[in-house]
C-alpha cells in the first residue's frame, strides 16, 4: 500500500518536474527570442547576457606588482643609474660601480619613460598610468612638479633649446607627442604622431626629434600596412616629415648614428599579405632595421639570419666611438651588436633599387652582426654610459639590469632589482607570452602580434581554411577575459584551446605550449585589462559622447519608429562587456568567407583596435557604417546624420 | 633453520636486491666521455682510400660495414680490447646514434648474411640489443626525432634497377612506418635538426644537367620539403650530415669534391648561413674522414687516419680523434682518443645527452588526396635561363609529375601578371616544372623532385629562388582566382585524347 502511494507520488512529482522543465525550456527560448530578436539561437546560457560585476573578471582583480625595469637614465658623470619601476610606482637609484641599489623613491602613476635633463639637475619621467610628466630634482630625487600630457606617455627626451629646456613626451595611447616647456612646466604643443608613438631620440644638435611609432596603419583590406617615423623640428615644434616604414610594426626604439647621420629604427618586418603556409624563412615576419637619412627612408636591412631569429627587436643604442649599434631582442633574450661601418659599406655597394628590400635577404646580416649577447628574460631598454664604456640592458621580466663592457662586449654583471617573480603565475605567463622559443626557430612570440597584449593593426591569411579564404583581423587580447568563445568564428571555447594546439598547428608550427606554461599564459592574458582610451584627468562624458551613448542604447528612431531588437546596438554589444558572446550575421560576409556569422567582439577599448570587422576591412569606426553597412544589419544607422554618427563613434571611443 | 638465521638470510637477500636495483639491474653507469664506436675488422676496408665504388657516392650500408663490423661502447681509461660490444649476436652492425637523453643507442645491423638490415636498440649500460624494425627491404641510418621516434631510410641496400629508391620513413611502430619523402632518385643519411626538421642528402635534376648532391629538409611529417644547402654548389657527393653542437651552430658532413676524389673529407657549414659558410674542417685538410660529429662539450669528434704507427697520413687505420671547443683565442688541435690494431674505427658518437629536437603539430589532412602549391613569382630564380636573357617574363608553367613510366605532363598553367600561380596537385608525387615564355620557349626546367603531402599548402618565393630569401609582402594575384586542379587521371585522359 505504502509502496503504491510512493510510486504514485513519485510519478506525479516527476510529471510536475517534467512540465516545469519543459515550460522553463520554452520560456527560455522565448526569452532569448524576445530579447535577441533572433529565432536561430535556441537556448543559450544565461551568462551570455547576464554578466555580473566586472570587478569579478580576472583583469578586475588585484595583481602582484614586480620590480620590472622600464626606462633608464644615467647621471652625466655616469656614476649613477636611474631605473623607472612602473609597476612599483618607484624610481630606483643604482651605484654603477657596485651595481647596488642605493635608494628607491616613490613616484605615483607608473613611471615608465625616463630622461636626464641636459644640465643633469633634473630627471624627467613619463608616468603611464597618470598621463603625467613628472620632474624629479637631483640629487635629492624628489618629485617637484608635474604636468598633464597625452594618454599613456611612454618615452621622454629633454633638449636644451634657445627657448630653454624642452621636454618631448611620446604618448602611445593618444598617438601624439607632448612638448613641454620645462621652465614653466607648460605643455606648449601636442603634435599628432603615427600610431602608438613609443620611443624618441634627438639629433646631437637638438634641432630634430625622431619618434618611432610601434603600430601599423592599414590603408585598407589587403593593402600594405606601414608604421611611421615622425620627424619633429624641435625649434618650430612642428612635424616636418612622416616617413613610412612599409610592411613593418613594433618599432619600439630609435637611435641616431652620427657616423653617417642616420636614424636607425628596429622593426618587425611583417608579411601579412602572404598566406601563412609556413613559418620557415621569415615567412610570417622577421626582425629588421630601418635606416633613414633624416629626410627619407633609405634602407631596411635584416637583423635575423636564415635558421636563426631574434624576435621582437626593441630598444637600440648607438656607440658612436666604436660605430656599433646594440639592439635588444625582447623575444629572443639577446642583444644583437651591429658593426655600423660594415652596414655603411654594404649600403655604398648595394644597388639603390635593392636597399629598401634588403630585409628579405637573410644572408645579409652575417656581414655586419658582430655578435649576439645572451640576456635574461625580455630585454627591452638599452642605454650607453656617457663615456661609452658600458651598455645597460633592462631585463624586464627578470627584474634585473645587465651591464655589458662596451669594448669587449662581455657581460660585467647585473643589477638585481627584484626576485624575478617566479611564484606569480601571471608573471610566468608574461614570460611565456613574450618568449619566441615556442615558435619554430624562435621566429616570433605572442607579443610580436599582440604588443602588450594589444593589436598590431594587421589582418592575416591563415591557411587552415584554405589559401586566400577567411582573412582574419588581429583582435586585442586586452580585456578578453570572460568573453569566450574565441576566434572570429567562435570555435574556440577557451583561451587554452585558442592558444594551445590550434596555434601550434596554424601559426607556431611546433609542439603545443606545455600544459603548465599554457595555464600561466592564460592567467597572464586574462589579467590584462581593456585598453584605456580616456585620459585620467577626464571625469565625465562630453556632450557629444553623451549623445552617442543615447544612440547606442536607443530602442526607437527619433520619430518613434521602433528599432528591431536584434538591430539595437546594445542587444549584441550588451554591457558590461559590450558583447553577448554569440555569433551574428551583420552583413559583412566577404566573397572568400565561408560563413556570414561572426563572433560578437567586446567593445572595451574598441577605439584603439583599428582596423575593424573580422577581416579588418574597415579602417575606422566610421567606416563600419559609412562604407561597410549592409541594409542596417550592423545596427540601424541609416537614419543617423553625420553629426549623430560622429557622436556614436565618440561614445564608442570611451568604452 | 633458526629464526635469526632466517632473518639474516632475508636481510641479505633484501640488501642484495636493493643493490641490484641501485645498480640498474646490473647496469653500471658509464664514465663521462664514453663513446659509441662503429668498427670494422682491420683489413676489411682498403686502407688509404676507398675500394672503388664500394665506398664512393653509391656506397650502401653493406659496403661500409662488411661482415664482422660491430658497434661498441668505449669508456675513457679503458685499455684496448676492453670495449663492450653492443651488437653482440649480429653478423654486422654500424651507424650508431644516441638518443637525446643518452639512455639508448640505435644502430643498423643484420642478424645473418641473408637477412635485411634493420634498426636495433640497446641500453649502452648493458643488456642485449632489441630489433626495432621489420621493414621489407630493410632499413638503415636511424635518427631520433621529436617524441623519441625514429626516422630511417628504407630500403637499406638500394642498388640495381629493380630496387625502389630509398626514402625516409617515420617508424611509429615496427610494422607500419610512414613514408616521408618521395624523391625519384631516393634520399639518404637523415639527421634531426634541433628545430625539428630532418636534414638529408639527395640529388635532383635541375634544368638540363644532373647536379651533385645537396642537403634538403622536411618536417617530421614529410611536409615543407625544402633545399637547405649546397644545391647551388657542386660537391659530387655528400654523406653523413651531423649537428656538431658547437657554439657556432655548425653542421658537419663528409664530401667528395671532384669526379676523381679518392676519399671523403670533412666539411662544415653554419646553420644560420648554410649557403655561404662552407669550409673544410680545420686540421683535417687532405685527410680521409669517415665520420664527423660533436663531442657533446662544444668540440668535435672525427675518425681520421692514425698517423702514429706508420707515419703515413693517408694510409693509416682510422682512429678516433677529438678537437676540444675553441675558448677565446685558443685553437686546440686534434688529439687521439681511441685507436685499435684489430679494428678500424669507422664512426664515433659521443654518449652524452643533448637537447631533444622540437616537435611539430602536423598540418596534413590525411583523408585528402591532393595538396596545394602556390608560387609567388615563377620568374624569380637563381638559375640562368635555358634560353633568352633570363629576364624574359614567364607566361606559363608546365607542371610535370614523376610516374613509374617516367615524367608526365600534369597540366599547363597561365601565370598571373605578378608571376604567381597556384594549383592543386596529387599528394606524395614528385612534381617538376617548366617555365615557359610568351613565345613558347622553355626558360627553366626542374625535373620532378618536389612533393606536397595530403592537405599541405606549400608556398615558394620563386622557382629556385635563394633559400635564404623571405617573401616580399605582396598579395599574390593567384590567390584571387580559382585554384587550378591537376590530377594524374586528367593528365592520363589528356594524353589519351592526344593520341
Amino acid at each position: 500500500m505504502i509502496a503504491r502511494r510512493l510510486i504514485t507520488v513519485s510519478a506525479a512529482l516527476a510529471m510536475v518536474a517534467g512540465v516545469l522543465c519543459l515550460g522553463g525550456y520554452k520560456w527560455s527560448g522565448n526569452h532569448i527570442k524576445r530579447w535577441s530578436g533572433r529565432n536561430d539561437l535556441g537556448v543559450v546560457s544565461c551568462d551570455h547576457c547576464h554578466v555580473g560585476d566586472l570587478s569579478k573578471v580576472p583583469w578586475g582583480l588585484p595583481r602582484i606588482h614586480h620590480d620590472a625595469p622600464a626606462g633608464m637614465a644615467l647621471s652625466l658623470d655616469g656614476k649613477l643609474l636611474y631605473v623607472a619601476l612602473d609597476q612599483k610606482n618607484e624610481v630606483a637609484e643604482v651605484d654603477v660601480a657596485t651595481r647596488a641599489v642605493v635608494r628607491r623613491v616613490s613616484v605615483a602613476g607608473g613611471p615608465f619613460g625616463l630622461a636626464m635633463d641636459p644640465e643633469g639637475k633634473s630627471l624627467w619621467t613619463a608616468c603611464r598610468e597618470a598621463d603625467r610628466l613628472v620632474r624629479l630634482s637631483l640629487p635629492g630625487l624628489e618629485a617637484m612638479e608635474s604636468v598633464d600630457v597625452g594618454i599613456l606617455p611612454s618615452a621622454v627626451v629633454a633638449l636644451r633649446t634657445p627657448e630653454g629646456t624642452r621636454v618631448f613626451v611620446a604618448n602611445s595611447g593618444s598617438g601624439d607627442v607632448s612638448i613641454v616647456h620645462a621652465p614653466d612646466m607648460k605643455e606648449t604643443a601636442r603634435l599628432v604622431a603615427g600610431r602608438e608613438p613609443y620611443a624618441l631620440t634627438a639629433s646631437p644638435d637638438g634641432k630634430r626629434v625622431f619618434v618611432a611609432n610601434r603600430l601599423a596603419v592599414s590603408p585598407g583590406l589587403l593593402k600594405m600596412a606601414y608604421s611611421e617615423l615622425t620627424v619633429i623640428d624641435s625649434g618650430l615644434a612642428r612635424v616636418v616629415s612622416r616617413q613610412r616604414l612599409e610592411s613593418s610594426h613594433l618599432s619600439e626604439g630609435v637611435a641616431w648614428w652620427p657616423g653617417r647621420e642616420w636614424v636607425l629604427t628596429p622593426l618587425v618586418k611583417v608579411r601579412n599579405l602572404v598566406p601563412i603556409t609556413q613559418v620557415a624563412n621569415g615567412w610570417v615576419m622577421s626582425s629588421g632595421l630601418a635606416i633613414s637619412d633624416g629626410n627619407r627612408m633609405i634602407a631596411q636591412i635584416p637583423l635575423d639570419e636564415a635558421n636563426e631569429y631574434y624576435a621582437d627587436p626593441s630598444a637600440i643604442v648607438v656607440d658612436p666611438a666604436r660605430g656599433r649599434a646594440f639592439i635588444a631582442s625582447g623575444g629572443g633574450d639577446a642583444i644583437s651588436v651591429l658593426d655600423l661601418e660594415r652596414v655603411g659599406k654594404w649600403y655604398d655597394a648595394a644597388p639603390a633599387g635593392e636597399r629598401l628590400g634588403a630585409a628579405e635577404d637573410l644572408d645579409l646580416a652575417g656581414s655586419y652582426v658582430v655578435t649576439r649577447i645572451p640576456t635574461q628574460r625580455n630585454p627591452r631598454q638599452v642605454i650607453l654610459s656617457p663615456d661609452g664604456s658600458r651598455v645597460f640592458v633592462s631585463e624586464r621580466l627578470a627584474d634585473s639590469i645587465l651591464v655589458i663592457d662596451a669594448a669587449s662586449l662581455k657581460p660585467e654583471g647585473r643589477v638585481v632589482l627584484g626576485d624575478g617573480g617566479s611564484t606569480d603565475p601571471v608573471r610566468r605567463g608574461e614570460r611565456v607570452f613574450t618568449n619566441a622559443k615556442y615558435t619554430f626557430q624562435k621566429e616570433f612570440s605572442c607579443r610580436s602580434c599582440h604588443p602588450d597584449g594589444h593589436v598590431d593593426g594587421l589582418a592575416y591569411d591563415f591557411d587552415g581554411d584554405g589559401i586566400g579564404d577567411n582573412l582574419l583581423d588581429n583582435r586585442s587580447l586586452q580585456g578578453v577575459a570572460g568573453t569566450a568563445p574565441f576566434k572570429w568564428n567562435g570555435k574556440n571555447p577557451s583561451l587554452q584551446v585558442q592558444c594551445g594546439p590550434r596555434f601550434a598547428r596554424v601559426l607556431m608550427r611546433t609542439d603545443p605550449i606545455p600544459p603548465a606554461e599554457l595555464k600561466d599564459l592564460v592567467a597572464f592574458i586574462e589579467s590584462m585589462p581593456p585598453a584605456r582610451t580616456l585620459n585620467r584627468a577626464q571625469r565625465d562624458l562630453t556632450l557629444a559622447q553623451q549623445r552617442g551613448r543615447a544612440l547606442f542604447f536607443a530602442t526607437t528612431r527619433p520619430g518613434g519608429l521602433p528599432i528591431p531588437r536584434e538591430r539595437q546596438c546594445h542587444t549584441c554589444h550588451r554591457p558590461p562587456l559590450y558583447s553577448n558572446r554569440l555569433p551574428a550575421d551583420v552583413g559583412t560576409k566577404g566573397p572568400r568567407d565561408t560563413t556570414p556569422f561572426f563572433d560578437t567582439p567586446h567593445l572595451l577599448g574598441i577605439g584603439t583596435t583599428a582596423p575593424y570587422l573580422h577581416d579588418g576591412r574597415a579602417r575606422s569606426l566610421e567606416e563600419l557604417w559609412t562604407v561597410y553597412q549592409t541594409n542596417d544589419m550592423h545596427g540601424v544607422s541609416s537614419y543617423m546624420s553625420k553629426q549623430q554618427l560622429n557622436d556614436l563613434v565618440e561614445f564608442l571611443k570611451t568604452l | 633453520m633458526s629464526r635469526d638465521a632466517a632473518r639474516f638470510t632475508w636481510n641479505c637477500a633484501a640488501i642484495a636486491g636493493l643493490m641490484m636495483l641501485a645498480a640498474g639491474c646490473g647496469k653500471k653507469p658509464l664514465v663521462e666521455g664514453a663513446l659509441v664506436l662503429a668498427q670494422r675488422p682491420a683489413g676489411a676496408g682498403t686502407q688509404g682510400g676507398m675500394a672503388g665504388a664500394a665506398r664512393g657516392p653509391g656506397a650502401t650500408v653493406a659496403d661500409l660495414f662488411p661482415e664482422g663490423s660491430r658497434v661498441v661502447v668505449w669508456e675513457p681509461g679503458a685499455s684496448e680490447g676492453a670495449e663492450r660490444e653492443l651488437s653482440r649476436g649480429l653478423i654486422a652492425a654500424g651507424q650508431p646514434v644516441v638518443s637525446p637523453d643518452a639512455g639508448k643507442v640505435y644502430f643498423t645491423g643484420r642478424a645473418s648474411s641473408g637477412s635485411p638490415w634493420q634498426v636495433f636498440e640497446v641500453d649502452p649500460r648493458g643488456g642485449g640489443a632489441r630489433q626495432l624494425t621489420s621493414l621489407p627491404g630493410g632499413c638503415a641510418s636511424p635518427t631520433v626525432v621529436a617524441g623519441g621516434r625514429l626516422v630511417v631510410v628504407s630500403p637499406a641496400s638500394a642498388r640495381g634497377t629493380n630496387t625502389p629508391a630509398p626514402q625516409l620513413y617515420l617508424v611509429e611502430n615496427a610494422s607500419t612506418p610512414r613514408q616521408l619523402t618521395f624523391a625519384p632518385g631516393g634520399v639518404r643519411d637523415p639527421e634531426a635538426l634541433p628545430d625539428g626538421r630532418i636534414l638529408f642528402v639527395a640529388s635532383f635534376s635541375v634544368d638540363v644537367a644532373q647536379q651533385g648532391e645537396a642537403l634538403y629538409t622536411v618536417i617530421n611529417d614529410g611536409t615543407e620539403f625544402a633545399p637547405f644547402a649546397g644545391e647551388h654548389g657542386v660537391p659530387v657527393a655528400i654523406r653523413r650530415p651531423r649537428v656538431l653542437g658547437d657554439a657556432d651552430g655548425g653542421i658537419g658532413y663528409l664530401a667528395l669534391r671532384g669526379e676523381g676524389a679518392a676519399f671523403w673529407t670533412a666539411e662544415s657549414i653554419l646553420l644560420r648561413r648554410p649557403d655561404s659558410s662552407r669550409v673544410g674542417v680545420a686540421g683535417t685538410e687532405g685527410l680521409r674522414c669517415e665520420s664527423l660529429g660533436g663531442d657533446g662539450e662544444g668540440g668535435l669528434l672525427a675518425t681520421l687516419p692514425h698517423r702514429g704507427g706508420s707515419g703515413r697520413e693517408m694510409k693509416g687505420m682510422l682512429s678516433v680523434f677529438r678537437k676540444a671547443a675553441v675558448t677565446g683565442t685558443n685553437q686546440p688541435g686534434w688529439t687521439l682518443v681511441h685507436t685499435s690494431e684489430r679494428w678500424e674505427d669507422v664512426e664515433a658518437v659521443a654518449l652524452r645527452s643533448r637537447q631533444a629536437p622540437m616537435g611539430h603539430v602536423s598540418t596534413m589532412v590525411p583523408e585528402s588526396k591532393t595538396g596545394t602549391i602556390l608560387c609567388l613569382d615563377a620568374g624569380q630564380s637563381t638559375y640562368p635561363a635555358l634560353s633568352g636573357s633570363g629576364a624574359d617574363p614567364v607566361r606559363k608553367v608546365r607542371v610535370l609529375a614523376a610516374t613509374a613510366k617516367g615524367t608526365r605532363l600534369l597540366g599547363e598553367l597561365l601565370t598571373q601578371p605578378d608571376g604567381s600561380f597556384m594549383a592543386d596537385v596529387p599528394a606524395d608525387v614528385a612534381i617538376g616544372f617548366e617555365t615557359v615564355s610568351a613565345d613558347g620557349r622553355v626558360l627553366r626546367r626542374s625535373a620532378p623532385s618536389f612533393w606536397v603531402r595530403a592537405g599541405e599548402n606549400r608556398t615558394c618565393v620563386g622557382c629556385h629562388a635563394g633559400h635564404h630569401r623571405a617573401p616580399r609582402n605582396t598579395r599574390p594575384a593567384a590567390v584571387n582566382v580559382p585554384v587550378v586542379k591537376l590530377s594524374m587521371d586528367a593528365a592520363q585522359q589528356a594524353a589519351g585524347n592526344a593520341h
